[in-house]
């Protein structure tokens, strides 16, 4: 042999392009490499068993298990633990020969019977750094300096999780679609009793919680990111008579996600205070007009006038039909304090959204940092647009920085003269108009006017599916035509 | 330029911008400042200098990869085992001068060139059973019959994956 191969750090380095979690490979060459001789054996062994899925890798080192596991000739539609004993004393120390080489565990599979004989408040694997699991095993699993936890579900196993993991700094919270409404309340009055316990969290994603917790988050400093799951159309609400005033000052990304009912989450916000919010995000399955319409106040009103880059709200309205001739919403005039915002996305099927030359203009005056700006909503709407194109192309010279915009137009008339000397916007990229179908357009005047106001683009889109072929087609014939003049220039 | 002199006392003179892809190298210059003083490298003999010396001309003037990217690299993303063309006809040579070079750079701190001999090794690994990786690097079997067994049976969730 080589000394090459004895020198350890060169050992490790080969070993690790050779490793499954580091590189493409399968675990079959490294499991043969710990076969190939005693020097090889713990670095190809440690690799081997850093990650493992599922507790059978475990269990297949218990003498009376392995043959069960890996040459069973029972049924294959019958679970291979189907009538055995759970683990006995002397059979732990073979389960957990390799515990202590593993980093990261996922498991899924169900017989913690098995281990019944170990003791709950045993910590069995003390190197592990990231774990996903149901939680009917994590009195078994958790080591006590673990700092991130994926958890499916928060039953009754989470009682003990959170007074042994003091280092826990992010915790993330599944709730299944299957969960019962009553499951869920179980679980959120559970859950918040025991995020009390975590004095270090970071990061914190969960189903919805009760004022108390609500409370407690805005006591931690460490707290950076909460994201909110609501996940089931029938919620347990929150107590309107325990609601609380809340400052939660260092939260920068503060995201609801899988909303059905969004009565609590605006009830929260408009009594909430985020002096450092950056990023916020609601994506609600169903959401009214009105209810909108208070989302966006206490947005507007929630202390992040300073602070706030990025806003998106989509609302999905799945099964809401919004009554015929409603008013259409208007986030824009509330969301006109944040003076810091870089990216504004608005979806909203079902509603119109607002928008003319004149909000517009203010709106981009108003965001001089603005790179993304994209409003969708039901389509209905934009055939009454007030945006015409001098009232985009006058707003566009507001935010140099401007990336990616989707609005509706209205491109009844076309009120630029295309022969007239352009003021370039050079950044923006992406250019998605919504337009009527109804609206007659000159396509060849308005691929001239755009090729030269937005050099950058190469073809308008639309979401609705509302054809720009037309557009695009002159568009492309004419960057080409002036294709060897950029080059040249450049 | 610098002056390097190799285990069997061959000198080089070598670019120092091109022996400095070697950290080892880069942090003495630093110490000791501008000197016509010959560094000695105990551990590399003149055959695997020049083959290090091809290395460093040809990448000369890339950026080095810093620690910070490394520890990225390890955390995050999933290595490549891919070498590029020219490294791969670079490093096609016989199995004892690979190893050499794969300690030169070690010891030269070359991260770069350590990679491409590390690859390479890794990629002849692959597949292969604990009998042929023998073979292939003329190992001894130190286990017992039922050591090897013992090791198989508790990996044997890896074997058929």
């Amino acid at each position: 042999m080589h000394q090459a191969l004895l020198v350890p750090e060169v050992l490790l380095e080969i070993f690790a392009y050779v490793s499954p979690t580091q590189t493409t490979s399968t675990p079959k060459s490294l499991a043969a490499l710990a076969r190939t001789c005693k020097i090889f054996h713990e670095p190809a062994m440690d690799l081997l068993w850093t990650e493992i899925h599922g507790l059978e890798a475990l269990l297949g080192c218990v003498a009376r298990l392995h043959p069960l596991i890996y040459h069973s000739s029972i049924r294959c539609d019958e679970p291979w633990t189907k009538g055995v004993e759970p683990l006995s004393a002397h059979e732990v120390p073979q389960f957990l020969r390799h515990s202590s080489r593993i980093r990261k565990l996922k498991i899924q599979s169900e017989h913690p019977y098995l281990l019944s004989v170990i003791p709950a408040e045993a910590c069995i694997f003390p190197g592990l750094k990231s774990l996903s699991l149901t939680t009917v095993y994590l009195d078994l699993f958790l080591p006590h300096m673990l700092h991130r936890c994926h958890l499916l579900g928060a039953d009754e196993g989470l009682q003990s999780f959170v007074t042994r993991c003091i280092a826990l700094e992010h915790l993330c919270i599944y709730t299944p679609e299957w969960l019962l409404v009553d499951s869920i309340a179980n679980q959120m009055s559970l859950l918040s009793d025991r995020i009390h316990w975590c004095t270090r969290l970071v990061t914190l994603s969960c189903p919805m919680l009760d004022w108390a917790t609500w409370k407690h988050l805005s006591s931690l400093p460490t707290l950076l990111k909460l994201r909110i799951e609501q996940g089931c159309n029938d919620p347990p609400s929150l107590s309107q008579r325990d609601i609380v005033d809340l400052s939660i000052l260092n939260i920068t990304s503060l995201s609801f996600q899988d909303i059905y009912c969004a009565a609590d989450i605006i009830t929260v916000m408009q009594h909430s205070e985020f002096p450092s919010l950056k990023e916020f995000e609601f994506r609600a399955k169903c959401i009214s007009p009105e209810e909108a319409e208070q989302l966006f106040h206490a947005l507007s009103r929630c202390k992040a006038c300073r602070t706030l880059e990025e806003i998106t709200i989509y609302s999905l309205n799945d099964g809401y039909r919004v009554p015929p001739n409603s008013e259409p919403l208007t986030p824009i005039p509330h969301f006109l304090c944040f003076t810091q915002l870089r990216t504004l996305r608005l979806t909203s099927y079902n509603s119109c959204i607002y928008l003319g030359n004149d909000m517009l203009l203010q709106a981009m005056s108003t965001w001089p940092h603005i790179r993304t700006l994209e409003i969708n909503d039901s389509g209905d709407y934009a055939s009454s647009s007030e945006v015409s194109l001098r009232g985009l192309f006058t707003a566009l010279g507001l935010c140099p920085e401007l990336h990616t915009l989707q609005v509706p137009i209205n491109l009844a008339t076309i009120n630029i003269d295309p022969d007239a000397e352009p003021i370039q916007h050079t950044s923006l990229r992406s250019l998605d108009l919504d337009l009527s179908e109804s609206q007659t357009t000159d396509a060849e005047t308005i691929a001239r006017i755009i090729s030269a106001w937005l050099p950058c683009v190469d073809q308008v889109t639309n979401v609705h599916g509302l054809s720009w072929v037309e557009v695009n087609r002159y568009l492309e014939s004419l960057r080409t035509a002036t294709a060897p003049y950029v080059a040249g220039a450049s | 330029m610098v002056h390097l002199v190799t285990s069997d006392n061959v000198e080089f003179v070598v670019d120092k911008e091109v022996v400095e892809r070697s950290v080892l190298i880069k942090n003495m210059l630093e110490d000791v400042g501008e000197t016509d003083q010959s560094i000695p490298l105990a551990n590399v003999s003149s055959a695997v200098l020049r083959k290090v010396i091809e290395y460093c001309e040809h990448h000369r003037g890339e950026p080095l990869p810093s620690a910070d990217a490394d520890q990225n690299q390890d955390e995050t993303r999933k290595r490549t085992t891919d070498i590029s063309e020219w490294d791969q006809k670079f490093i096609t040579v016989d199995q004892e001068m690979l190893f050499e070079i794969i300690l030169a750079a070690n010891y030269l701190d070359i991260k770069s060139l350590l990679d491409v001999g590390c690859k390479t090794v890794a990629n002849m690994i692959k597949g292969k059973t604990p009998d042929e990786i023998r073979r292939l690097f003329n190992i001894v079997n130190d286990f017992t019959p039922e050591e090897e067994a013992q090791i198989k049976k508790e990996n044997e969730w890896a074997e058929d994956r």
